[in-house]
């Protein structure tokens, strides 16, 4: 595993937008996304966007580090229709009657979800705010890179301006390395956990 | 500071629209003018960050709107007239001719940051795709990477630029789409 922090990043602080390029199968990428979830203590509120992921099965990998009652839990959810904006938690399994809020987002629109992940970052009471998106391997089957990369651009900027830390998992055996070198820009730094940072 | 990518064109027949509007810009921008919409396609380049086409122009602006997609260009367009003409809802603004004393700053100047944050998104992700094809050999050579300083500095300015626009501006240049304006 390597972590790579982008030129101009002051080691000491924490960083706001991190790559995160782990294999899609395997434990490495959940393991990662629970450390990065906690980086700051255990979260006032969690962000998850999920593309091909459920908000469910997020949930279901956070459980050990997330406490559902304490931690506020929201989703934008790209994956699934039908699902209605508010609903218990106990419909992902159980999570002792939690209320989760889930933005259904029909289709791969960027510029909707952006705008329901900042709306969701304006309306975070309770810090630190932490965001997970699963993930950009998804979306670049829908959107040309260029695109993907403008978009990431005004993301990571609305993330640090609200002051929330945020986790972007990619495939590590999805995309070809000039993916990553291209996307690592927009970070500040990036986690490898794969053949490569050995 | 104005930059040599921030002049503002201004398309119109009539002398008292063009002056009216003009001598309200030209103290925080370079300013051209046009009488006929030919003559403002023949002074498109790439220093136009803005154009504002008056809805009495004799022709269709259609050719300016396909340019700004063949070409993928930058500037932003200004309709100058009704909130109900033809080409409205192609246009990023609305001006009322008779708002121009009071408004046509506060909407000029929110359409050079949409054109800048457009320009800079361009250069940030062409020099993201150098990096991506030089990182291999760069690291073979144990050299650093020639763009990721510049690649840092074109990040914090879009950062910037993107801090004073709405979410609906930023994601709208971002992301391409162009739904109407209206001021």
């Amino acid at each position: 595993m390597s972590d790579e922090l982008s030129p101009g990043v002051d080691a000491t602080e924490t960083p706001s937008n991190v790559l995160c390029v782990c294999p899609a199968i395997g434990n490495a990428k959940n393991e990662h996304c629970r450390d990065l979830l906690t980086r700051e203590g255990p979260p006032g509120t969690v962000l998850g966007v999920t593309v091909a992921s459920s908000p469910g099965e997020r949930m279901s990998e956070w459980s050990n580090v997330i406490d559902p009652v304490r931690t506020t839990l929201s989703f934008v959810d790209v994956s699934h229709g039908g699902r209605s904006a508010a609903m218990s938690a106990d419909g992902f399994g159980g999570q002792n009657g939690a209320i989760v809020n889930v933005v259904e987002v029909d289709e791969v629109d960027l510029h909707r979800i952006g705008t329901e992940i900042t709306t969701q970052l304006e309306n975070a009471e309770k810090g630190p705010v932490v965001v997970c998106l699963d993930s950009l391997t998804d979306l670049l089957q829908f959107e040309t890179a260029r695109t993907l990369h403008r978009f990431l651009n005004v993301l990571t900027a609305r993330v640090e301006e609200a002051d929330a830390i945020a986790h972007y998992h990619i495939d590590a055996d999805g995309h070809p390395d000039r993916t990553f070198d291209t996307l690592a820009p927009l970070f500040d730094a990036t986690i490898r956990a794969d053949s490569r940072s050995e | 500071m104005a930059s040599t990518q921030d002049a503002v064109l201004v398309a119109s027949p009539e002398e008292e629209r063009r002056l009216s509007i003009t001598s309200v810009l030209r103290d925080h921008w370079p300013v051209r003018i046009a009488t006929t919409l030919d003559g403002a396609l023949d002074s498109l380049d790439e220093s136009i960050a803005v154009i504002v086409i008056d809805e009495s122009i004799e022709e269709a602006p259609s050719d300016l709107f396909a340019a700004r997609l063949e070409d993928e260009r930058s500037f932003q367009i200004l309709w100058l007239g009704t909130s109900d003409g033809p080409f409205v809802d192609r246009a990023e603004a609305v001006l009322d001719p008779a708002r121009v004393e009071d408004q046509s700053l506060t909407i000029v100047d929110r359409l050079q940051r949409r054109a800048r944050y457009d320009r800079l998104l361009t250069r940030f992700y062409e020099l993201a795709r150098v990096r991506g094809r030089d990182e291999e050999k760069a690291t073979a050579e144990g050299k650093p990477v020639a763009t990721d300083v510049e690649l840092d500095s074109l990040k914090r300015e879009l950062d910037e630029i993107v801090a004073e626009l709405d979410d609906e501006d930023a994601f709208e240049v971002a992301l391409g789409n162009r739904p109407p304006v209206n001021q």
